[in-house]
């Protein structure tokens, strides 16, 4: 919902390349580059919106319901708010992306930019990179296995 | 026996105003797999899928991820819940590696489907996940699982 974010134009900063860029580099490679020579900016990060810790609460809740006031596992919430945040911001989109303590930064988004990701960087970074077409935010779920082409297929992104 | 514990993915939707909120949960592993130029990518998302019959995935995503399969094809039916479609497919394999379990590559048959949507995620379907690993889905919540987990075991 908002690939702005994400794949805004930039200009990459010199010196601080993982490989050498070529000229005229797509924004979306340029960030990339930038962002794993480590130079990472908060804006990169995916945006913990009030609709994603709403659905996060509300999923917590259910959980908490679930197991008889037992206290959740720590690393349950954690789980829940990266799923959510992927579902929110890409939801039905196919995406590469990394995750570290701070949250998760979308590297590309569609498969054109996903094949120039990893065919730049795969094997010339120690991060991995995850690729992932996370569920669409209010789809009607799966009826009966995933491999009925998903409704979001017919929405406007 | 190896082994480990997944629990269920929870994923709360609300397509319908007028109707319930929905509670679509996903017995998925993340799994890294191996490319052809030798370097792992990890797949979120990976659903365990019994009514599967085999281990599918999108011709067009293993293009763009660079996982290599044979040009040939052949035609396989593929039942969806309202129909039966043949379809092409390339008969391939993927080697895997879990991160629960380090250090072992697992081979597994795949199919490659130039039908299957890219967005669809990877399947490991019956033939031949299923022979590498022993997989009880079990509903039974708890503090790590609250809405039920999966335990895969195997040699």
């Amino acid at each position: 919902m908002d690939d702005a974010n994400t794949l805004s134009s930039e200009t990459a900063t010199p010196g601080t390349n993982p490989s050498t860029p070529s000229e005229s580099e797509p924004a979306f490679l340029a960030r990339a580059r930038r962002i794993l020579a480590d130079d990472i900016r908060p804006e990169d990060y995916l945006t913990v919106t009030p609709e994603v810790q709403r659905r996060v609460a509300l999923c917590l809740q259910y959980a908490n319901a679930r197991v008889n006031g037992q206290p959740l596992a720590p690393e349950v919430e954690p789980q829940q708010l990266r799923q959510e945040l992927l579902s929110f911001h890409h939801g039905g989109q196919n995406i590469a992306y990394i995750t570290d303590d701070r949250g998760i930064i979308v590297l590309a988004v569609g498969l054109e930019q996903m094949r120039s990701i990893l065919d730049t960087f795969l094997g010339r970074i120690s991060r991995t990179i995850t690729v992932d077409a996370p569920f669409p935010w209010d789809d009607a779920g799966e009826y009966a296995c995933a491999w009925i082409p998903c409704s979001v297929q017919t929405k406007a992104l | 026996m190896p082994g480990f514990r997944v629990p269920f993915r929870p994923k709360l939707s609300d397509p319908d105003p007028t109707g319930p909120i929905r509670l679509i949960l996903r017995a998925a592993i993340t799994p890294l797999v191996l490319t052809q130029s030798g370097h792992f990518v990890e797949f979120n998302n990976c659903i365990v899928d019994s009514g599967a019959s085999y281990t599918t995935m999108s011709a067009t995503l293993a293009r763009t991820v660079g996982i290599e399969f044979p040009p040939q094809t052949s035609r396989l039916s593929v039942a969806t819940a309202s129909s039966t479609t043949p379809t092409l497919v390339h008969d391939g394999e993927l080697r895997v590696m879990l991160p629960q379990l380090p250090n072992r590559i697992f081979r597994l048959y795949c199919v490659f489907s130039e039908s299957m949507p890219t967005r669809t995620p990877l399947l490991f379907g019956l033939n031949n996940f299923f022979d590498l690993f022993r997989v009880t889905f079990t509903g039974h919540h708890s503090p790590e699982a609250p809405f039920g987990h999966m335990l895969l075991e195997t040699e």
